[in-house]
């Protein structure tokens, strides 16, 4: 769990001073990362701070109200719902990550690479990368579900699969503004290898269109994976995860509507921060025109 | 999930690749090549399909159908009467045979023809889809335009923000909001779809309004931003200037001339909605409990029910490239550069 605001960090530090204090200075960017971090202490320290163990069957009576004893009130099994909610959030941003990473790594090797190559291995890349985009993605997690079976190492793949190929035409697509450039040429002079030249000359310089468009794709991770939970397809009850908590709790919408809304409230709440930032992020480069793609 | 939308156009990164060389007959050589295109990626997609769900080996597959307790010699047998150990390209064939002639295999789970509990729930998906479409299409487009007439005013931009907002909410919490709304504090509608089942004829609207608020609400912020960017440059075309000098009405070059010339991007990127919006079809149908395909997807891949998935799957395909493909064929007919000549 440790892993989840290093990368977010991470986020901000490879970027150019200048967007992060544009998306500081947008009041929409500015939103989006006070909400984000305030979210992110929850998901970090709130398991530690929960009053009952998440799981603890008749820590008060069935489908109370929130009140001073239980915060958020009690689900249909007399669970503390409040204690839930604090250890709920960490699979709907980890899973999210893990998945965006997967697919940075395996759709910008191939982008570049395709972008850098040209010619053969270029095409061939491309018609790879719009066949996997063609297939309607909710279509494509299911059936791949349907048969590697509904646990969250196949959720995360799956959703890398979907969003790998997108990244690499993205990638793609700025790389080859940059491959033609003179520091390119001179790097290839010097006779530096492939991969320096991929990951040293062009990769600093298409940092901001990837950053742009990983942040968005982390949004729509979010998004993606915790409707894959809410639809029973990930993780499994009794797991707290915010998407499985709004399934189960649903039915009971009538009579403890609270363990309901807490949780639809921290995805919706994570997802916004995620796209108010991607948001500022990419009018800020729309504005400058810093990059071509 | 309509949130890929308008990134993933197809056409949004690169031109469409025009034939080289003169062809005589370019828009007839451009619907060839679209159908073409489609007929393969439905090809991917079954292909796909039939290996993801036919992973188990043949005994499982009958242990699954015939009970835990079956002797192994009755696994054989049922395995090779229906032809499970034939090789992968075989079965494949043998399906789609099936399939195509409308034979969609036995459900597992119920035992009975697969058709038999796809076909009736089509009908409700369907009636969903389209409803939630035609009201989404113009309260977008003109939200869009509405923006657009006023971009970089104070209304425009709160505008925005309300649409970045609401783009990033999965359908199911927008679906769960109006419940709360509308279902239990307000009491006006009823929180699943019951009503359709054992309801009146009014009960049965009743359920459908809020599974369609909710995808009217999932479509709205990614197809009224997509037609402000193509109003916005539309305005700003040196025609609308010229048709405001000869003084016609504002609405007049509004929707006469300047969303005219907007349309061949919004239908391309409307249809790329749509097909995201056959995807939350599954989710709303989940969170409301409608009786729909969507719902007996999800209900299938838990279940195991193989022959169910695959054909489910196969539907929905049909369905994602019909619209890709009618809305690929309208931008051709529409674009004046593919006039034959």
């Amino acid at each position: 769990m440790s892993s989840s605001p290093p990368a977010v960090k991470e986020t901000f530090a490879a970027k150019p001073p200048s967007v992060a204090r544009a998306v500081l200075r947008s009041p929409e960017g500015l939103t989006g990362v006070i909400l984000g971090a305030i979210l992110l202490v929850i998901i970090v320290f709130g398991p530690m701070f929960a009053p009952y163990p998440p799981d603890q069957i008749g820590a008060g009576l069935p489908l109370q109200l929130p009140s001073s004893e239980h915060l958020m009130g009690t689900d249909q099994l007399g669970r503390d719902v409040f204690s839930r909610w604090l250890n709920g959030g960490r699979s709907v941003i980890l899973a999210p990550l893990a998945s965006v990473a997967i697919a940075l790594v395996l759709g910008g090797f191939f982008g570049l690479l395709a972008a850098y190559k040209g010619g053969a291995i270029d095409e061939v890349v491309t018609r790879i990368f719009d066949v996997f985009i063609i297939l309607p993605p909710l279509v494509l997690v299911l059936v791949l579900i349907a048969g590697f079976g509904s646990t969250t190492p196949v959720l995360i793949i799956t959703v890398a699969l979907v969003f790998a190929p997108r990244m690499g035409r993205v990638i793609r697509g700025a790389a080859q503004g940059v491959v033609t450039s003179d520091y390119v040429a001179s790097a290839q002079a010097r006779g530096e290898r492939t991969g320096a030249i991929l990951f040293r000359e062009i990769l600093p310089n298409i940092a901001a269109p990837t950053i742009a468009d990983t942040a968005l794709r982390i949004t729509y991770a979010i998004i993606f994976i915790a409707t894959l939970n809410f639809l029973g397809l990930g993780l499994q009850p009794p797991a707290s995860d915010w998407g499985l908590m709004v399934a189960e709790y649903r039915g009971f919408i009538a009579v403890q509507p609270w363990a309901t809304i807490w949780p639809a409230v921290g995805i919706a709440a994570l997802s916004v921060s995620f796209n108010l930032v991607a948001d500022s992020i990419s009018g800020h480069i729309t504005k400058t025109g810093s990059h071509k793609s | 999930m309509t949130t890929d939308a308008q990134r993933d156009a197809p056409g949004a990164a690169e031109e469409t690749p025009q034939p080289r060389g003169r062809v005589r007959y370019p828009r007839t050589w451009q619907v060839t090549k679209i159908v073409t295109t489609s007929m393969l990626t439905l090809f991917v997609i079954s292909l796909l399909a039939f290996f993801a769900t036919n992973l188990k080996s043949p005994e499982d597959v009958a242990r699954a159908a015939l009970g835990r307790e079956t002797a192994e010699p009755a696994l054989v047998a049922y395995a090779e009467e229906r032809g499970l150990y034939d090789p992968f390209p075989i079965r494949y064939a043998v399906w789609l045979g099936d399939f195509v002639t409308g034979d969609m295999g036995t459900s597992l789970t119920t035992q009975r023809p697969v058709a038999d509990d796809v076909l009736p729930r089509l009908r409700n998906t369907l009636i969903l889809a389209i409803a939630s479409l035609v009201i989404a299409l113009p309260v977008s487009i003109g939200l869009g335009v509405f923006m657009a007439r006023r971009a970089g005013s104070r209304t425009d931009m709160s505008l925005l923000v309300g649409t970045v907002i609401l783009a990033s909410l999965p359908e199911f919490i927008i679906g769960v909001a109006l419940i709360l709304v509308f279902g239990v504090w307000l009491g006006w509608l009823p929180v699943d779809s019951t009503g359709l089942q054992f309801g009146n004829a009014m009960a049965k609207v009743g359920a459908f309004i809020l599974p369609v608020m909710t995808l009217v609400l999932a479509m709205l912020p990614h197809i009224s931003r997509i037609s402000r960017a193509s109003a916005t440059e539309a305005l700003g075309a040196p025609y609308v200037a010229a048709a405001q000098l000869r003084g016609l009405g504002s609405m007049r070059v509004t929707w006469d001339h300047a969303m005219r010339n907007a349309a061949p991007p919004l239908v391309n990127a409307v249809a790329l909605n749509v097909v995201y919006l056959l995807g939350g079809v599954i989710v709303v149908e989940q969170l409301f409990a409608l009786p729909g395909i969507g719902q007996l997807y999800i209900a299938s891949i838990g279940a195991g029910d193989y022959p169910a998935v695959l054909s489910i799957t196969m539907i929905l395909g049909i369905m994602f490239i019909g619209v890709s493909v009618v809305a690929d064929i309208l931008v051709t007919v529409f674009n004046p550069r593919l006039r034959a000549g």
